[in-house]
Protein backbone atom coordinates (compact mmCIF):
# COMPACT_ATOMS: atom_id res chain seq x y z
CA UNK A 1 0.00 0.00 0.00
CA UNK A 2 2.78 2.32 0.95
CA UNK A 3 4.57 1.53 -2.28
CA UNK A 4 1.47 2.26 -4.27
CA UNK A 5 0.97 5.60 -2.58
CA UNK A 6 4.59 6.41 -3.17
CA UNK A 7 4.43 5.47 -6.84
CA UNK A 8 1.23 7.45 -7.29
CA UNK A 9 2.68 10.45 -5.53
CA UNK A 10 5.79 10.38 -7.64
CA UNK A 11 3.80 9.98 -10.83
CA UNK A 12 1.73 13.00 -9.99
CA UNK A 13 4.79 14.83 -8.83
CA UNK A 14 6.29 14.32 -12.25
CA UNK A 15 3.11 15.63 -13.84
CA UNK A 16 3.26 18.65 -11.60
CA UNK A 17 6.90 19.23 -12.43
CA UNK A 18 6.10 19.24 -16.10
CA UNK A 19 3.05 21.41 -15.62
CA UNK A 20 5.18 23.97 -13.83
CA UNK A 21 7.46 24.33 -16.82
CA UNK A 22 5.77 25.64 -19.92
CA UNK A 23 8.38 24.14 -22.24
CA UNK A 24 8.45 20.73 -20.69
CA UNK A 25 4.70 20.83 -20.56
CA UNK A 26 4.41 21.37 -24.26
CA UNK A 27 6.94 18.71 -24.90
CA UNK A 28 4.86 16.18 -23.03
CA UNK A 29 1.59 17.29 -24.49
CA UNK A 30 2.90 17.86 -27.97
CA UNK A 31 0.46 16.11 -30.28
CA UNK A 32 3.16 15.78 -32.92
CA UNK A 33 5.36 13.66 -30.77
CA UNK A 34 5.07 10.02 -31.58
CA UNK A 35 2.32 10.52 -34.14
CA UNK A 36 2.40 10.02 -37.82
CA UNK A 37 1.78 13.35 -39.43
CA UNK A 38 1.63 16.86 -38.06
CA UNK A 39 -1.93 18.13 -38.27
CA UNK A 40 -0.71 21.43 -39.58
CA UNK A 41 1.71 21.22 -42.49
CA UNK A 42 2.88 24.75 -41.69
CA UNK A 43 3.60 23.96 -38.07
CA UNK A 44 7.10 24.55 -36.88
CA UNK A 45 9.63 27.10 -37.90
CA UNK A 46 8.95 28.35 -41.38
CA UNK A 47 12.33 27.48 -42.79
CA UNK A 48 12.48 23.99 -41.44
CA UNK A 49 9.55 22.33 -43.16
CA UNK A 50 10.70 20.11 -45.93
CA UNK A 51 10.16 16.65 -47.18
CA UNK A 52 12.62 14.20 -48.58
CA UNK A 53 11.54 11.60 -51.10
CA UNK A 54 12.97 9.90 -54.12
CA UNK A 55 10.06 11.42 -55.99
CA UNK A 56 8.64 14.52 -54.46
CA UNK A 57 5.10 13.19 -54.73
CA UNK A 58 5.97 9.65 -53.72
CA UNK A 59 4.52 9.29 -50.27
CA UNK A 60 5.84 5.75 -49.94
CA UNK A 61 9.39 7.00 -49.33
CA UNK A 62 8.83 10.34 -47.67
CA UNK A 63 10.41 11.85 -44.60
CA UNK A 64 8.97 15.11 -43.42
CA UNK A 65 11.47 17.42 -41.73
CA UNK A 66 10.09 19.93 -39.34
CA UNK A 67 11.51 22.83 -37.33
CA UNK A 68 15.09 22.07 -38.21
CA UNK A 69 17.42 24.52 -36.49
CA UNK A 70 20.89 25.03 -35.08
CA UNK A 71 22.02 27.15 -32.16
CA UNK A 72 24.81 29.72 -32.02
CA UNK A 73 28.21 28.31 -31.23
CA UNK A 74 31.82 29.32 -31.33
CA UNK A 75 34.15 27.75 -33.86
CA UNK A 76 36.20 25.99 -31.19
CA UNK A 77 33.32 23.84 -29.94
CA UNK A 78 30.74 21.68 -31.72
CA UNK A 79 27.36 23.02 -32.73
CA UNK A 80 24.06 21.18 -32.40
CA UNK A 81 21.13 20.78 -34.80
CA UNK A 82 17.64 19.69 -33.81
CA UNK A 83 14.57 18.78 -35.87
CA UNK A 84 11.58 16.50 -36.01
CA UNK A 85 11.69 13.78 -38.67
CA UNK A 86 8.41 12.18 -39.58
CA UNK A 87 8.56 9.07 -41.69
CA UNK A 88 5.26 9.14 -43.54
CA UNK A 89 6.00 5.95 -45.40
CA UNK A 90 4.66 2.50 -44.61
CA UNK A 91 8.15 1.09 -44.12
CA UNK A 92 10.91 1.99 -41.71
CA UNK A 93 13.62 4.35 -42.91
CA UNK A 94 16.79 5.67 -41.36
CA UNK A 95 18.96 8.72 -41.55
CA UNK A 96 22.29 7.36 -42.73
CA UNK A 97 24.59 10.33 -43.00
CA UNK A 98 24.75 14.09 -42.87
CA UNK A 99 27.17 16.58 -44.38
CA UNK A 100 27.48 20.35 -44.34
CA UNK A 101 29.89 22.84 -45.80
CA UNK A 102 29.85 24.51 -42.37
CA UNK A 103 31.68 21.73 -40.51
CA UNK A 104 34.27 19.06 -41.04
CA UNK A 105 32.21 16.20 -39.64
CA UNK A 106 28.56 15.70 -38.79
CA UNK A 107 27.49 13.00 -36.36
CA UNK A 108 24.36 11.93 -34.56
CA UNK A 109 24.71 11.75 -30.81
CA UNK A 110 22.35 10.81 -28.02
CA UNK A 111 22.49 12.27 -24.53
CA UNK A 112 21.28 10.04 -21.74
CA UNK A 113 21.35 10.03 -17.96
CA UNK A 114 22.15 7.03 -15.78
CA UNK A 115 20.66 6.40 -12.37
CA UNK A 116 23.49 8.26 -10.64
CA UNK A 117 22.45 11.41 -12.49
CA UNK A 118 25.48 11.26 -14.77
CA UNK A 119 24.92 12.52 -18.30
CA UNK A 120 26.68 10.79 -21.13
CA UNK A 121 26.78 11.15 -24.87
CA UNK A 122 27.06 8.35 -27.38
CA UNK A 123 27.36 8.37 -31.11
CA UNK A 124 24.57 6.74 -33.11
CA UNK A 125 25.60 5.18 -36.41
CA UNK A 126 22.23 5.96 -37.94
CA UNK A 127 18.98 7.46 -36.78
CA UNK A 128 16.16 4.90 -37.11
CA UNK A 129 12.89 6.35 -38.39
CA UNK A 130 10.04 3.89 -37.74
CA UNK A 131 7.22 3.88 -40.27
CA UNK A 132 4.56 6.45 -39.67
CA UNK A 133 6.29 7.95 -36.64
CA UNK A 134 7.83 11.25 -35.72
CA UNK A 135 11.31 11.22 -34.22
CA UNK A 136 12.06 14.36 -32.32
CA UNK A 137 15.58 15.60 -31.79
CA UNK A 138 15.65 18.00 -28.89
CA UNK A 139 17.88 19.45 -26.20
CA UNK A 140 18.98 16.92 -23.67
CA UNK A 141 18.27 14.04 -26.05
CA UNK A 142 19.30 13.02 -29.53
CA UNK A 143 21.01 15.70 -31.56
CA UNK A 144 22.97 16.23 -34.74
CA UNK A 145 26.45 17.42 -33.89
CA UNK A 146 28.52 19.67 -36.12
CA UNK A 147 32.14 18.91 -35.29
CA UNK A 148 34.97 21.08 -36.53
CA UNK A 149 32.98 24.20 -37.39
CA UNK A 150 34.67 26.29 -40.05
CA UNK A 151 33.42 29.53 -38.51
CA UNK A 152 31.39 30.70 -35.53
CA UNK A 153 27.68 30.01 -35.91
CA UNK A 154 25.82 33.22 -35.27
CA UNK A 155 22.13 33.80 -34.64
CA UNK A 156 20.06 34.22 -37.84
CA UNK A 157 22.70 32.65 -40.07
CA UNK A 158 21.58 29.85 -42.36
CA UNK A 159 23.64 26.78 -43.12
CA UNK A 160 23.10 23.99 -45.66
CA UNK A 161 22.75 20.47 -44.38
CA UNK A 162 22.59 17.45 -46.69
CA UNK A 163 20.79 14.49 -45.21
CA UNK A 164 20.86 11.04 -46.70
CA UNK A 165 18.04 8.65 -45.87
CA UNK A 166 18.10 4.97 -46.69
CA UNK A 167 14.79 5.05 -48.58
CA UNK A 168 13.86 8.69 -48.92
CA UNK A 169 17.13 9.59 -50.59
CA UNK A 170 19.23 12.68 -50.29
CA UNK A 171 18.02 16.14 -49.48
CA UNK A 172 19.73 19.44 -48.79
CA UNK A 173 17.92 21.71 -46.36
CA UNK A 174 18.51 25.22 -45.08
CA UNK A 175 19.07 25.24 -41.36
CA UNK A 176 18.50 28.56 -39.59
CA UNK A 177 20.50 29.37 -36.46
CA UNK A 178 17.93 30.15 -33.81
CA UNK A 179 18.50 32.38 -30.79
CA UNK A 180 19.71 30.30 -27.84
CA UNK A 181 16.56 30.86 -25.86
CA UNK A 182 14.18 29.70 -28.59
CA UNK A 183 12.82 26.20 -28.03
CA UNK A 184 11.54 23.79 -30.64
CA UNK A 185 8.15 23.89 -28.99
CA UNK A 186 7.90 27.61 -29.61
CA UNK A 187 7.67 26.84 -33.29
CA UNK A 188 4.48 24.86 -32.98
CA UNK A 189 2.29 27.79 -32.02
CA UNK A 190 2.01 29.79 -35.19
CA UNK B 1 -8.23 23.18 -14.19
CA UNK B 2 -8.41 24.74 -10.76
CA UNK B 3 -8.93 21.31 -9.26
CA UNK B 4 -5.94 19.94 -11.11
CA UNK B 5 -3.80 22.76 -9.74
CA UNK B 6 -5.03 22.00 -6.23
CA UNK B 7 -4.28 18.29 -6.57
CA UNK B 8 -0.89 19.10 -8.03
CA UNK B 9 -0.08 21.41 -5.12
CA UNK B 10 -1.14 18.82 -2.57
CA UNK B 11 0.91 16.14 -4.25
CA UNK B 12 3.88 18.45 -4.43
CA UNK B 13 3.61 19.15 -0.72
CA UNK B 14 3.33 15.43 -0.04
CA UNK B 15 6.36 14.68 -2.16
CA UNK B 16 8.44 17.28 -0.42
CA UNK B 17 7.58 15.58 2.83
CA UNK B 18 8.52 12.20 1.41
CA UNK B 19 11.81 13.59 0.23
CA UNK B 20 12.42 15.20 3.57
CA UNK B 21 11.84 11.91 5.32
CA UNK B 22 14.32 10.16 3.13
CA UNK B 23 17.05 12.69 3.73
CA UNK B 24 19.29 13.24 6.64
CA UNK B 25 21.18 16.48 6.82
CA UNK B 26 24.25 14.69 7.99
CA UNK B 27 24.79 13.26 4.54
CA UNK B 28 25.05 16.72 3.07
CA UNK B 29 26.84 18.69 5.71
CA UNK B 30 30.26 17.90 4.24
CA UNK B 31 29.31 18.97 0.75
CA UNK B 32 30.34 22.19 -0.89
CA UNK B 33 32.59 24.81 0.58
CA UNK B 34 34.98 27.49 -0.54
CA UNK B 35 37.43 27.20 -3.43
CA UNK B 36 39.55 29.42 -5.64
CA UNK B 37 39.83 28.94 -9.39
CA UNK B 38 40.74 31.21 -12.32
CA UNK B 39 37.95 33.00 -14.17
CA UNK B 40 37.59 33.60 -17.92
CA UNK B 41 39.45 36.92 -17.58
CA UNK B 42 42.38 35.16 -15.90
CA UNK B 43 41.45 36.64 -12.54
CA UNK B 44 41.26 34.59 -9.33
CA UNK B 45 37.72 33.69 -8.31
CA UNK B 46 37.22 32.87 -4.65
CA UNK B 47 33.73 31.66 -3.89
CA UNK B 48 33.53 32.98 -0.33
CA UNK B 49 34.59 36.48 -1.38
CA UNK B 50 31.95 37.09 -4.01
CA UNK B 51 29.36 38.55 -1.67
CA UNK B 52 26.67 37.15 -3.94
CA UNK B 53 24.56 34.06 -4.29
CA UNK B 54 26.28 31.75 -6.76
CA UNK B 55 24.54 29.35 -9.10
CA UNK B 56 27.23 26.87 -9.88
CA UNK B 57 27.41 24.10 -12.39
CA UNK B 58 29.97 21.91 -14.07
CA UNK B 59 30.40 20.89 -17.68
CA UNK B 60 32.65 21.13 -20.71
CA UNK B 61 32.51 23.09 -23.92
CA UNK B 62 32.59 20.11 -26.27
CA UNK B 63 29.25 19.10 -24.82
CA UNK B 64 26.89 20.77 -27.29
CA UNK B 65 23.70 19.50 -25.75
CA UNK B 66 23.13 19.42 -21.99
CA UNK B 67 25.60 22.19 -21.07
CA UNK B 68 24.00 24.79 -23.36
CA UNK B 69 20.62 23.61 -22.12
CA UNK B 70 21.62 24.43 -18.57
CA UNK B 71 23.06 27.78 -19.67
CA UNK B 72 19.77 28.61 -21.35
CA UNK B 73 18.00 27.76 -18.08
CA UNK B 74 20.31 30.24 -16.39
CA UNK B 75 19.31 32.94 -18.89
CA UNK B 76 15.67 32.27 -18.04
CA UNK B 77 16.35 32.32 -14.31
CA UNK B 78 18.19 35.61 -14.64
CA UNK B 79 15.27 37.14 -16.52
CA UNK B 80 12.77 35.86 -13.95
CA UNK B 81 14.84 37.32 -11.12
CA UNK B 82 14.44 40.84 -12.49
CA UNK B 83 16.09 43.39 -10.19
CA UNK B 84 17.38 40.62 -7.91
CA UNK B 85 19.56 39.28 -10.74
CA UNK B 86 22.34 41.62 -9.60
CA UNK B 87 22.56 39.61 -6.36
CA UNK B 88 23.26 36.34 -8.16
CA UNK B 89 26.28 35.14 -10.11
CA UNK B 90 26.05 32.36 -12.71
CA UNK B 91 29.20 30.27 -12.75
CA UNK B 92 30.26 27.48 -15.11
CA UNK B 93 33.23 25.32 -14.08
CA UNK B 94 34.91 23.36 -16.86
CA UNK B 95 35.65 19.70 -16.22
CA UNK B 96 37.85 19.70 -19.32
CA UNK B 97 40.60 22.24 -18.56
CA UNK B 98 42.94 20.68 -21.12
CA UNK B 99 40.67 21.60 -24.00
CA UNK B 100 38.73 24.55 -22.60
CA UNK B 101 40.99 27.59 -22.63
CA UNK B 102 40.05 30.76 -20.74
CA UNK B 103 39.63 32.46 -24.12
CA UNK B 104 37.18 29.81 -25.33
CA UNK B 105 35.28 29.93 -22.05
CA UNK B 106 34.96 33.66 -22.43
CA UNK B 107 33.73 33.71 -26.03
CA UNK B 108 31.50 30.71 -25.50
CA UNK B 109 29.76 32.10 -22.43
CA UNK B 110 29.41 35.54 -24.01
CA UNK B 111 27.04 33.87 -26.51
CA UNK B 112 24.69 33.23 -23.60
CA UNK B 113 25.32 36.19 -21.35
CA UNK B 114 28.54 38.22 -21.04
CA UNK B 115 27.96 38.35 -17.27
CA UNK B 116 28.19 34.55 -16.92
CA UNK B 117 31.46 33.49 -15.35
CA UNK B 118 33.61 30.64 -16.61
CA UNK B 119 36.12 28.98 -14.30
CA UNK B 120 39.04 26.70 -14.91
CA UNK B 121 42.08 25.45 -13.07
CA UNK B 122 44.57 22.62 -13.26
CA UNK B 123 43.18 19.11 -13.54
CA UNK B 124 43.97 18.58 -9.86
CA UNK B 125 42.28 21.80 -8.78
CA UNK B 126 39.17 20.95 -10.79
CA UNK B 127 39.12 17.42 -9.37
CA UNK B 128 39.28 18.82 -5.85
CA UNK B 129 36.35 21.19 -6.38
CA UNK B 130 34.36 18.46 -8.12
CA UNK B 131 34.93 16.21 -5.14
CA UNK B 132 33.81 18.95 -2.74
CA UNK B 133 30.53 19.18 -4.62
CA UNK B 134 30.22 15.47 -5.34
CA UNK B 135 30.33 16.02 -9.09
CA UNK B 136 30.79 12.67 -10.75
CA UNK B 137 32.76 12.83 -13.99
CA UNK B 138 35.10 10.84 -16.13
CA UNK B 139 36.66 11.12 -19.58
CA UNK B 140 35.75 8.52 -22.14
CA UNK B 141 37.13 7.95 -25.62
CA UNK B 142 34.46 7.94 -28.28
CA UNK B 143 34.92 6.44 -31.71
CA UNK B 144 33.84 9.77 -33.03
CA UNK B 145 35.41 12.90 -34.48
CA UNK B 146 34.80 14.33 -31.03
CA UNK B 147 37.52 12.19 -29.51
CA UNK B 148 37.07 12.44 -25.79
CA UNK B 149 33.73 12.99 -24.16
CA UNK B 150 33.18 13.66 -20.49
CA UNK B 151 30.37 11.91 -18.68
CA UNK B 152 29.32 14.12 -15.83
CA UNK B 153 26.57 14.72 -13.34
CA UNK B 154 24.59 17.74 -14.43
CA UNK B 155 23.31 19.38 -11.28
CA UNK B 156 22.99 23.04 -10.41
CA UNK B 157 24.35 24.06 -7.01
CA UNK B 158 23.11 27.11 -5.18
CA UNK B 159 25.63 28.61 -2.82
CA UNK B 160 24.95 31.49 -0.43
CA UNK B 161 27.09 34.56 0.21
CA UNK B 162 28.96 32.67 2.96
CA UNK B 163 29.96 29.93 0.47
CA UNK B 164 27.51 27.53 2.12
CA UNK B 165 25.90 25.06 -0.24
CA UNK B 166 22.17 25.45 0.16
CA UNK B 167 20.39 23.73 -2.70
CA UNK B 168 21.12 21.14 -5.33
CA UNK B 169 18.88 20.92 -8.37
CA UNK B 170 18.97 18.41 -11.19
CA UNK B 171 19.64 19.90 -14.60
CA UNK B 172 16.44 20.58 -16.56
CA UNK B 173 14.61 21.68 -13.43
CA UNK B 174 11.78 24.05 -14.21
CA UNK B 175 12.99 27.65 -13.87
CA UNK B 176 10.41 28.23 -11.15
CA UNK B 177 12.16 25.69 -8.92
CA UNK B 178 15.41 27.62 -9.12
CA UNK B 179 13.51 30.83 -8.41
CA UNK B 180 11.91 29.30 -5.32
CA UNK B 181 15.34 28.37 -4.00
CA UNK B 182 16.83 31.74 -4.84
CA UNK B 183 13.96 33.61 -3.21
CA UNK B 184 14.38 31.65 0.00
CA UNK B 185 18.05 32.51 0.00
CA UNK B 186 17.44 36.18 -0.78
CA UNK B 187 15.05 36.33 2.17
CA UNK B 188 17.59 34.57 4.36
CA UNK B 189 15.25 31.65 5.07
CA UNK B 190 17.05 28.65 6.52
CA UNK B 191 20.43 30.30 6.45
CA UNK B 192 21.59 28.39 9.53
CA UNK B 193 21.06 25.06 7.82
CA UNK B 194 23.78 24.03 5.40
CA UNK B 195 21.40 22.42 2.94
CA UNK B 196 17.71 23.18 3.29
CA UNK B 197 15.88 20.11 4.43
CA UNK B 198 13.25 18.92 2.02
CA UNK B 199 14.37 21.18 -0.78
CA UNK B 200 16.87 19.08 -2.59
CA UNK B 201 15.44 17.28 -5.56
CA UNK B 202 18.52 15.24 -6.23
CA UNK B 203 18.74 12.45 -3.72
CA UNK B 204 20.38 10.04 -6.11
CA UNK B 205 23.37 12.31 -6.56
CA UNK B 206 24.10 12.26 -2.89
CA UNK B 207 24.62 8.58 -2.25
Amino acid sequence: MKTLTLALAFGLFAVNLFAADPHEGHSMANPHEGHAMPADPHAGHGMGNLSAGKLSNDASTAVHIEAIHAYPSIKAVPGAVYATFTNTAAVADQLLSITTPAAKTVEIHATSMNKEGVMRMDQLKTLPLPAGQAVKLERGGTHIMLIGLKANLAKDEIIDLTLEFQNAGKLTVKVPVWPLSQHSQDGFHH
Amino acid sequence: MKRLALVATLVLALCQNLYAERMTLKEYSDLGGDFTLIDHNNQPFQLAKRGKIVMLFFGYLNCPDICPTTLVEMIEVKQLLGANASKVEFVFVTLDPDRDSTENLKTYLANFDPAFIGLRGSKEEIAKVAKQYNVLYRSRELRSALGTTIDHSAAVYMVDTQAQLRFIFPSKSPSQRYIQGLEMMLKGIGKDTPLQKGDSWLQKMMK
